[in-house]
């Protein structure tokens, strides 16, 4: 029973921490997206439209800012240095290979 | 590309997409009020609706997505009016943007806990990072478990999940603690 109301309590803390960054998602979206909107505002505004639409070239930021750089990018980019790593080493292989190949030939004659 | 997939796979265009809808949509909604910071409010908040929503795989649109935008707007406004919506439906929507909403009012409920949660994750996140990234990975990033594992140098996912439980644990003390 006991057991029961601990995972009940840890189901619900999950549940909290899932909407407290959902909130926190919300939040920083909303942020960006009423920029946008003030942004709208100063255009209809406007003065001058130009010195606007460099400021908001300026302004503008990824929708989505990640505290951290998403996995799915940092396996592809550690798959390709891996690839340029392995290629280099093919690439060093085969010059030995060759220049061995060279000498044994030099000295065979 | 059509503006989905652009929402999509483009981080930016979101401005794009609030701009190029806002004249119609405002337009539209001013028959109901012609306040417009109330319908900058309602606009944004249909924005990021369909940003989440365009998050999954299986979510399509077979209405222009203004015509999306719309409904969401104008069911937000019976919702806030405390009248029952008025069903506007949202051709080719499979899933419904009332779970969106469901959340928005959990958290409204819970606004004590989740502060004092967002003040205990601050802390946390200078005491312990790789916990904290790994938390951030999952709840925020919505990442899976074989994917931390492979960034995060576990050996594999169920580690992963193991390595989460311990966190949140964690992170459920210091909650507790907190006064």
């Amino acid at each position: 029973m006991s057991q029961e109301i601990e995972q009940n309590q840890m189901d619900q803390f999950e549940r909290l921490m899932e909407l407290s960054f959902l909130r926190e998602k919300r939040k920083q979206m909303k942020q960006l997206l009423q920029r946008e909107e003030n942004s709208v505002q100063r255009l209809i505004n406007s003065d001058s439209e130009q010195k606007i639409r460099s400021q908001r070239k300026r302004q503008l930021i990824v929708f989505d800012e990640l505290k951290f750089r998403e996995a799915s990018q940092i396996l592809e980019e550690q798959r390709i240095e891996k690839q340029q790593k392995i290629r280099k080493i093919a690439v060093s292989i085969t010059l030995i290979i060759i220049a061995l190949a060279s000498i044994w030939l030099y000295f065979s004659k | 590309m059509n503006e989905l997939e652009l929402l999509r796979t483009n981080h930016r265009y979101y401005a794009s997409l609030y701009r190029q809808h806002r004249v119609v949509v405002f337009q539209h909604l001013k028959q109901f009020t012609k306040d417009e910071a109330y319908l900058a409010d309602l606009y944004q908040d249909a924005i990021i609706v369909l940003f989440e929503k365009a998050k999954d795989p299986e979510f399509t649109l077979t209405c222009s997505i203004r015509t999306y935008l719309i409904a969401i707007c104008r069911n937000q406004i019976f919702k806030r009016a405390g009248r029952t919506p008025e069903i506007v439906n949202i051709e080719g929507e499979r899933t419904n943007y009332n779970d969106w909403l469901s959340d928005q009012l959990e958290m409204e409920r819970k606004k004590s806990q989740l502060d004092k949660l967002d003040s205990v994750l601050n802390h946390f996140e200078s005491i312990a990072q790789k916990c904290y990234e790994l938390l951030y990975r999952f709840f925020y990033m919505k990442e899976s478990f074989d994917l931390i594992a492979k960034v995060m140098g576990y050996t594999n996912a169920d580690n992963a999940k193991n390595q989460k439980a311990r966190c949140q644990k964690k992170l459920r003390e210091l909650y507790m603690e907190e006064k």
